[in-house]
């Protein structure tokens, strides 16, 4: 009988990280791999493995713990992270010969910086609704209204726009 | 809105909505019933996988784009309300100024209540006053009556302290012991059912028998 697929479309496509490291020498300590879903970038992505810790009674081979130098999205983070889904099964390993390229950054691995605006404009109702409680208080109605943007404190975001946009 | 809350509960496919004035109203019921859990799949869908709705990438990236800047734009109108909110309300209920209400509030409940003090004060001087003139203390008019009366406790002791004067005492120990050795008392009378003596041995015969016995030591 041949095999038939159940079940919903996954979006995962690879192994484990711990199906590749369990093939390898050392654990594959030293090697990079990278992950599917980074593919959604333009800039790259990628871990170098310093420690796996394979779970050895799992037949699924799917669990255990892993530490890397991590880059993402073109940027190198300050020391050794800990790899936290490493049993999804998305994870691709880069041959040894094409590792140095692979890890090379160039230009186009740069992000560059967002500028996001500080402040914005009130929807017409709510502004509306407040110049008439200024004005029931008394104070001056003629200056235009500022709404302030609640943006994340994210490192590529610029906050500096003071206009609107 | 304030004075309708809807309490929606869906039930077996039905939507009730509960209000507090009148019954609760269905608002919608649905036909056809879901599948229970434990009902397989059926034969026909058996090994029917879906493949997911294919996505225009351009068209991804721009409702993406929308929709952040939507985000952002209800995340700060919300932000701004609820600030204006809070601080409306913190105005409304000021600490600071509530503290200077409750220290007025006090400092006026001890003036009153020293003025209270003054008044009980200045009122029972009046009183302690009145009680010296008119109604003084015993001793005092027995002294200017010259009229002394004998305190009742010693009067009841006086029996007593009359009686102490045969109780035996270390001084009088030897001497009572030999009074008693000397003095000779019969016991041999019969009595009746109430104590009372009946027959009594004349004072002869006890004589006689304590010769008797006095003769049988002898």
């Amino acid at each position: 009988m041949p095999i038939r697929l159940i079940g919903k479309h996954g979006h995962f496509k690879g192994k484990t990280l711990y199906q590749l490291a369990l093939n390898l020498k050392n654990f594959g300590v030293g090697r990079v791999v990278t992950r599917q879903a980074f593919q959604r970038y333009p800039e790259k992505s990628y871990y170098i493995l310093t420690k796996v810790v394979p779970v050895m009674s799992d037949t699924r081979q799917s669990h255990g713990e892993a530490w890397g130098h991590r880059v993402f999205r073109g940027e190198k983070f300050e020391g050794i992270r800990k790899i936290d889904v490493g049993y999804k099964r998305d994870w691709l390993l880069i041959p040894k010969e094409d590792q140095e390229e692979f890890c090379r950054l160039s230009e186009k691995d740069f992000r560059p910086d967002r500028t996001v605006p500080n402040f914005s404009t009130f929807p017409p109702l709510l502004e509306s609704l407040i110049k008439q409680e200024k004005a029931e208080l008394g104070e001056d109605v003629s200056v235009p209204l500022k709404l302030p943007l609640k943006t994340k404190n994210l490192k590529h975001y610029n906050k500096g726009l003071q206009t609107p946009t | 809105m304030s004075f309708i809350k809807s309490i929606f509960s869906k039930c077996n496919g039905t939507l009730i909505t509960q209000t507090i004035r009148g019954p609760p109203k269905i608002l919608y019921q649905v036909i056809r019933w879901r599948k229970p859990r434990w009902v397989p799949r059926a034969k026909s869908k058996e090994f029917y996988v879906r493949r997911p709705t294919p996505v225009d990438p351009e068209e991804r990236v721009e409702l993406k784009i929308r929709y952040d800047h939507y985000r952002t734009a209800v995340k700060s109108v919300r932000s701004y309300i609820r600030k204006t909110s809070l601080a409306k309300a913190q105005k409304e209920d000021d600490h600071l100024i509530r503290e200077q209400e409750e220290r007025e509030d006090w400092e006026r409940i001890l003036l009153k209540n020293k003025q209270w003090n003054e008044d009980i004060a200045q009122a029972r001087s009046v009183s302690v006053q009145h009680e010296k003139v008119y109604f003084p203390p015993k001793w005092k008019t027995q002294l200017l009556n010259n009229k002394f009366e004998m305190i009742p406790d010693v009067i009841k002791l006086l029996p007593v302290l009359e009686q102490s004067k045969g109780f035996i005492t270390l001084e009088n120990m030897d001497i009572e012991i030999e009074k008693l050795l000397n003095s000779r008392k019969d016991y041999n009378f019969a009595i009746d059912k109430f104590g009372n003596v009946q027959a009594k041995e004349s004072d002869t015969s006890v004589k006689r028998k304590h010769k008797a016995e006095d003769s049988q030591h002898g």
